[in-house]
């Protein structure tokens, strides 16, 4: 139905986004976070044609070759090579999509299941609150780590299975936010005026209630993809995530940690990246927040 | 002519904490076809709360009875939430007290208006689009279809009340309820929204509940006015003969409260009606008026209170007998 009135989109006038974008391009942070993430999955994307080497060929007399700032760099592995000779900087830019991949998965899957429960739970309210809320409850009392330590003993460690639990565990941020938006947005007057012309409740969940909630959904989706990133990581590094070969930046860590006392760039340089996404994808969350609800800016 | 809404002891009753609040307490009325009926009464009397419990929109934990609940033959009492919401927007049509927040501000004012018309008709979306464009004219707004367009926030407070009154009428309801349709607006955009409403309703036949805490509104506005005191209606009848002959110490109380120029002299206190209302929660005997009413005595206290008649249809909840015409001074 909102494709109805196509013919009079051309006179029509600036959309509520438009004050959010004048209002962005002006915030810092915001710009700061969304300039580095863009850069970086760029530079993800483009991978294949950025990385100097394939970035599973091994050549193990090249081992461990330095960076190009050091004594010993070769002008073949600008970043150096790993233990087993493998290209850093081709590891590193394959290891980008790993990161964002896993974390735009699992922020989107994540956000699925807690906003469909966090909205139905303060749409109906009662009872279904109450059941909703206790799953909430029951899940942020669940260790994460030890969790999907746990499903990945069971199930076996891969790509799926990382997503797939992560995504499982990590809806709770949604769940909390969106049930607490929708029992605001309930109350509001349009709502009711949506019942009085006869809207039923799906159409009214779907169409007056969730475009309402975008802006905090997309903040919390923001600041759950962080909180991904580094789970992966910490999950990598603990043997439990991704699995080698496949370049993963909490993996490279790990397997540089042998090499932490003499050669420390192996663990620097995946470690200031992935400390370089996360915090601008929270400056970019932050920055959202602060252009979408001027008044919460603390 | 037969009535097309009839409505007798409803009841409106609200758990809170510490029992339970009976804000609407066995009222009445009937409405025809054409005519406006005014409910009028002060903040918290239970207008609000009648209106909603019509719509069948009051928030879940009301509980909502009647001995008789009837639109144009259809008993509301029992209707499933189904086919209520195939009711409400097609054949009763509701507007509520602020324009500001009664508009979807994520959706295009097109979108909202032709919406109503295409959940409960089957039109095209240009034919549903060209009635918005009509109505939108109708109601005042310049340059219709190049505004179907625009969103709710680049309209300002009048036109948005134009608007919600355009997207009650999409599908040419028989019964429009306005609960303080013009509260939250300036007086000159009241006295516009007014007439308006009042053009509307010859126009199409509507029957109008009109909801309102102004009595300067019933006046210009009232076939039949019903007066609600703490859930009850304590007066009711035709506008005339109530505002000519009122019988319910309330509702004189009220009449005297408005200021009359030369009665009442620059710088004397306004007349006011002293106390506050009583609280609607537990059970209650007797007229709810008679902590307030200069002329209470202990027949007061005793239920049921009397309903008398004035004239023809005029009638009260007093024991009092019926004054004679003419406006009651304060004792």
């Amino acid at each position: 139905m909102s494709g109805a009135l196509a013919p009079s989109e051309g006179i029509a006038g600036p959309r509520p986004g438009a004050r959010v974008l004048a209002a962005s391009a002006r915030h810092p942070g915001l710009v700061a976070g969304l300039a580095v993430l863009l850069l970086l999955t760029v530079a993800a994307l483009a991978a294949p044609l950025l990385a100097p080497h394939d970035p599973y060929a091994q050549d193990l007399a090249n081992r461990i070759v330095p960076p190009a700032w050091m004594d010993g760099a070769k002008t073949a592995h600008p970043l150096g090579t790993d233990h087993l000779g493998r290209d850093y900087l081709s590891r590193l830019l394959y290891g980008a999509r790993v990161s964002l991949g896993i974390g735009l998965a699992v922020a989107l899957l994540s956000g699925l299941i807690g906003t469909a429960l966090g909205v139905t739970a303060g749409y109906f309210g009662g009872r279904i609150d109450m059941i909703i809320s206790f799953v909430v409850t029951t899940r942020l009392a669940l260790p994460i780590v030890l969790v999907a330590l746990a499903a990945v003993a069971l199930v076996g460690a891969s790509l799926q299975t990382l997503v797939a639990v992560m995504a499982l565990l990590l809806w709770d941020r949604y769940a909390v936010v969106m049930r607490a938006a929708t029992q605001q947005m309930r109350s509001r007057a349009f709502v009711t005026a949506a019942r009085a012309v006869g809207c039923s409740t799906p159409r009214i969940i779907v169409a007056e209630i969730l475009p309402n909630l975008a802006n905090q959904l997309i903040v919390v989706a923001t600041l759950e993809m962080a909180q991904a990133i580094l789970l992966e990581a910490a999950l990598s590094f603990l043997g439990l995530g991704v699995q080698a070969p496949i370049p993963s930046w909490g993996l490279m860590i790990a397997e540089g940690k042998e090499h932490i006392l003499f050669e420390p760039w192996l663990i620097f340089m995946p470690g200031a990246l992935l400390v370089l996404l996360v915090l601008a994808i929270n400056t970019l969350g932050d920055g959202l927040r602060d252009v979408a609800a001027p008044s919460t800016r603390a | 002519m037969a009535a097309l809404l009839e409505v007798e002891d409803l009841h409106v009753r609200l758990p809170v904490a510490g029992g339970t609040l009976h804000a609407v307490r066995g009222i009445g009325f009937a409405l025809q076809p054409g005519r406006t009926l005014c409910l009028v009464g002060e903040s918290g009397c239970g207008k609000s709360l009648t209106a909603l419990a019509l719509m069948a929109l009051l928030p879940r934990r009301a509980a909502r009875d009647a001995a008789r609940l009837s639109f144009a033959g259809t008993d509301l009492r029992s209707l499933p939430e189904r086919r209520m919401a195939a009711l409400r927007g097609d054949r009763m049509a509701m507007i509520f007290q602020d324009p500001m927040t009664s508009l979807n501000p994520t959706m295009r004012v097109g979108t909202q208006l032709v919406e109503a018309l295409r959940r409960h008709r089957r039109v095209s979306a240009a034919a549903a689009r060209d009635r918005a464009v009509a109505l939108l004219e109708r109601v005042g707004i310049a340059g219709a279809a190049a505004r179907l367009g625009q969103y709710p926030h680049q309209f300002s407070g009048g036109q948005r009340q134009r608007l919600m009154l355009a997207m009650a009428l999409m599908c040419e309801p028989q019964l429009l309820v306005a609960d303080e349709p013009t509260t939250a607006l300036d007086v000159t955009i009241q006295a516009q929204i007014l007439r308006l409403l009042a053009e509307v309703q010859r126009e199409l036949g509507l029957a109008l509940l009109l909801i309102t805490h102004d009595l300067g509104i019933v006046a210009r506005m009232a076939d039949e006015v019903a007066v609600m005191y703490a859930g009850e209606i304590v007066e009711r009848g035709p506008a005339a003969a109530v505002f000519a002959a009122p019988q319910h110490p309330y509702t004189q109380g009220l009449l005297n409260c408005i200021p009359a120029p030369g009665r009442t002299l620059p710088g004397t206190p306004l007349a006011a009606i002293a106390g506050v209302v009583p609280s609607l929660v537990g059970d209650w005997r007797g007229c709810a008026f008679r902590a307030r009413c200069s002329r209470a005595r202990p027949a007061c206290a005793d239920d049921p209170v009397p309903t008398r008649t004035a004239a023809g249809r005029h009638s009260y909840r007093c024991v009092l007998s019926p004054a004679p015409a003419g406006r009651e001074a304060a004792p």
